[in-house]
């Protein structure tokens, strides 16, 4: 065409190709845009889901504003590599959109492309909403722009639109098409436009355009791509033994047994001579903390439940015996004693301090015959009490709460080795009172052997310090 | 585009015109002529020969044509063309879009991607030297400790940082006696907690057991949130860790161990 104009034409050439071109241009970018969109939105009418990706972290592939079409599939059909929309695991009620790593134990393990590592929490696979199938580049940018407001982002495109169809009106119609009264109809006159229908439908372009965009907004959802970095500090904090558990303890203890242990069936020796004790099924420490009055104890099951000593020794004849209790047995049993064998039913066997089935105490040794001595009062009554029992040159003494209630002359008993035992050993027929039981039921407390003879002072003064 | 079925179309039709609507009517003139258009013969350009060739015989009675009329029909027909081309470019455009896009995406070969892209990160670093937080032994009912670490984002994002536990164990529920509180402020460094200040709002973190912490601050849905940094530029936090072994923890506690690992993650916003 030339570029030359003549006066009957209504445009000259270049005004004309111009505005056909521009208007050209803007039909195929609008028709474009309206296939991307279908392709977008189109497949969620068979249940796919069609979401804006709203972050960056898996640039460069995808990145903020694309729309990506995710296709339902088995998850034994998922394979590393995969895009994976799925629910946010971080974020509840979002969405995410990252490629998976591995599948473990804990779930899928997805990473985001532009993320140095794997997200830090596993995705459930049943969370999984579908694989990506599908990339539409930048649609879904208006509903990225001003900050993700979607009224802005809709009205934004909406005006692009707008603009884009005001475009294809500089098509040349009009006066060109109207020249031709012969012509087939397009090129004949249409009926004028008047202000007011001009205004009709152009109200309703608008309107049909700001709707189109809301109802694309939301079938489109979008989902959340996160970016992520961590950084972590390890931290590690123990025990020993809590010292503000155990009491003083005498110098002259041959052991003590405080029954402050941890869990465990080992049982410390408190004087500090290692003779560690040892819990047998049925023997149980009572839990308690270094508060006031908390203090743990030990309680026997009066079956099976006993302590037993490692120490094998000749049976001395100068020692005291010492250990709170509390119990309610109607049934006797053996409180501590010694004897020849470590932890079944002895043989041979005497210094042993036994509760009676009526809850009296007793204390016995054997040399050539059994001596023995024996409270008045019942102790079985569920409160803890303090027994201490002493020999030496002088005879035997048996105090319980730190005040003597009985004694006897008898300064010796039988010479032979063994161990001491807590809890549980044989009491013989020939013993008075014997008890039903030999296994004591119920609970002990800072049971203590000492080489030397307690002196009142002494006893009565760990009464008074407690138990 | 024109719209079909318009009132003047169907007269047009029911007098015998018929059209080729996309690429212009591009048939010989003796079709043409055949078909009704014998009046236009002389004067319409076609696609093959777009310049006028003369007038054949214009039938007697019909009015004769202005000069520019030639013209006029050809601006149409491309004006036409180029209404109806849009179309078909759209289609095959939004297709290559689509399918070099999601090829490139979702391609299976396309896994395992090097993560050294540099289009907006999320990163997080602290100052302990990888050195543990606490390494505390022979803790006793009514101990406490306290340390510091300063925590510094250097995204170009803006993002949430919170705190969470990993690898968390204990033995004999030495956890649940140790109390633990974590404040977030400025100032003070893993070396000493010398110049720590809480931040005037939202400056406890965490208050509670260490067992708590370790089982309902399991990730970053649960974690406790600390801050936010901008993305700017680099932003730093201290965080104070005070903790305390409670004085009713019970003998079962000793010996006991309990570790964990402190975690802070940052998700962009």
């Amino acid at each position: 065409m030339t570029t030359t104009t003549t006066p009957q034409d209504g445009r000259t050439a270049f005004s004309f190709w111009g505005a056909l071109c521009v208007a050209t241009c803007a039909r195929v970018v609008l028709t474009t845009a309206v296939c991307l969109l279908l392709w977008a939105a189109v497949p969620a009418l068979w249940g796919w889901s069609p979401t804006t990706v709203v972050s960056g972290s898996m640039a460069p592939r995808i990145v903020a504003g694309d729309v990506v079409v995710a296709m339902p599939l088995d998850a034994d059909l998922l394979v590393p590599g995969q895009v994976l929309l799925v629910d946010d695991p971080d974020r509840p009620g979002e969405l995410r959109l990252h490629r998976l790593v591995e599948t473990t134990d804990d779930g899928l393990r997805l990473q985001g492309d532009a993320n140095a590592s794997a997200d830090s929490s596993p995705v459930p696979v049943e969370d999984v909403h579908g694989v990506g199938v599908l990339l539409v580049p930048a649609v879904g940018s208006p509903m990225l722009w001003h900050g993700g407001d979607r009224v802005a982002g809709g009205l934004l495109a909406s005006l692009v639109v707008l603009a884009l169809i005001a475009l294809t009106r500089l098509e040349p119609r009009g006066d060109e098409e109207v020249v031709d009264p012969l012509g087939p109809s397009r090129h004949r006159a249409r009926a004028p436009v008047t202000t007011r229908t001009w205004a009709a439908r152009a109200s309703g372009t608008v309107l049909a355009v700001v709707g189109g965009v809301a109802v694309l907004m939301l079938v489109v959802g979008s989902s959340h791509s996160a970016f992520a970095g961590t950084t972590s500090t390890a931290s590690s904090l123990a025990t020993s033994r809590f010292a503000c558990l155990d009491r003083p303890v005498a110098a002259q203890a041959h052991f003590a047994y405080q029954y402050n242990d941890g869990v465990g069936t080992s049982l410390r020796d408190s004087s500090g001579n290692g003779r560690t004790g040892t819990l047998t099924q049925g023997a149980v420490i009572q839990s308690g903390s270094c508060a006031s009055g908390a203090s743990p104890w030990l309680t026997l099951d009066g079956v099976t439940g006993q302590v037993t000593t490692s120490e094998r020794l000749r049976a001395p004849q100068v020692f005291s015996i010492e250990t709170w209790f509390r119990t309610t047995t109607t049934a006797g049993g053996k409180l501590v004693g010694f004897g020849n064998s470590q932890a079944g039913a002895s043989t041979q066997y005497d210094r042993h301090l036994y509760l009676t089935n009526r809850g009296t105490l007793v204390f016995g040794v054997y040399s050539g015959q059994q001596y023995t001595m024996s409270s008045t009062a019942s102790y079985a009554d569920g409160a803890w009490h303090l027994a201490t029992v002493t020999l030496d040159g002088s005879g035997m003494v048996l105090y319980v709460d730190g005040a003597q209630v009985a004694s006897s002359p008898q300064n010796a008993a039988e010479d032979f080795l063994g161990w001491w035992r807590i809890g549980y050993d044989t009491v013989g027929g020939v013993w008075p009172e014997t008890p039903s039981s030999p296994h004591y039921r119920g609970d002990l407390e800072n049971t203590s052997v000492y080489d030397v003879a307690l002196s009142a002072a002494d006893v009565a003064a760990h009464h008074a310090a407690g138990r | 585009m024109p719209t079909p079925g318009r009132p003047a179309e169907k007269a047009e039709r029911a007098a015998g015109y018929s059209r080729i609507p996309i690429f212009g009517d591009t048939r010989p003139l003796t079709a043409l002529a055949t078909r009704g258009y014998r009046h236009l013969i002389g004067t319409v350009p076609t696609f093959a020969s777009p310049s006028p060739t003369g007038t054949i015989g214009a039938p007697e009675g019909l009015p004769e044509r202005p000069p520019d009329m030639s013209r006029t029909i050809s601006r149409a027909r491309w004006t036409r063309r180029a209404r109806w081309a849009a179309l078909p470019v759209a289609v095959i455009a939004s297709g290559a879009i689509i399918s070099t896009a999601s090829y490139s995406a979702f391609s299976a070969t396309t896994s395992n991607p090097t993560s050294n892209w540099s289009t907006g990160t999320v990163q997080l670093s602290d100052d302990d030297s990888d050195v543990a937080l606490f390494s505390a032994s022979g803790l006793k009912p009514g101990d406490t400790g306290s340390k510091c670490i300063t925590v510094t984002s250097k995204g170009t994002l803006p993002s949430a940082v919170r705190l969470y536990g990993t690898s968390a164990t204990t033995t004999n529920s030495l956890s649940s006696y140790l109390d633990l509180r974590i404040v977030q402020g400025t100032g003070g460094s893993s070396a000493s907690c010398d110049g720590f200040t809480p931040a005037t709002q939202d400056s406890q973190v965490w208050s509670g057991t260490l067992a708590d912490f370790a089982s309902q601050r399991t990730g970053y849905a649960t974690g406790s949130p600390t801050w936010s940094p901008s993305g700017t530029a680099p932003e730093s936090r201290s965080f104070q860790f005070t903790y305390t072994l409670s004085s009713a923890t019970p003998n079962t506690g000793q010996d006991s161990r309990a570790a964990i690992a402190f975690t802070w993650e940052a998700q962009t916003r």
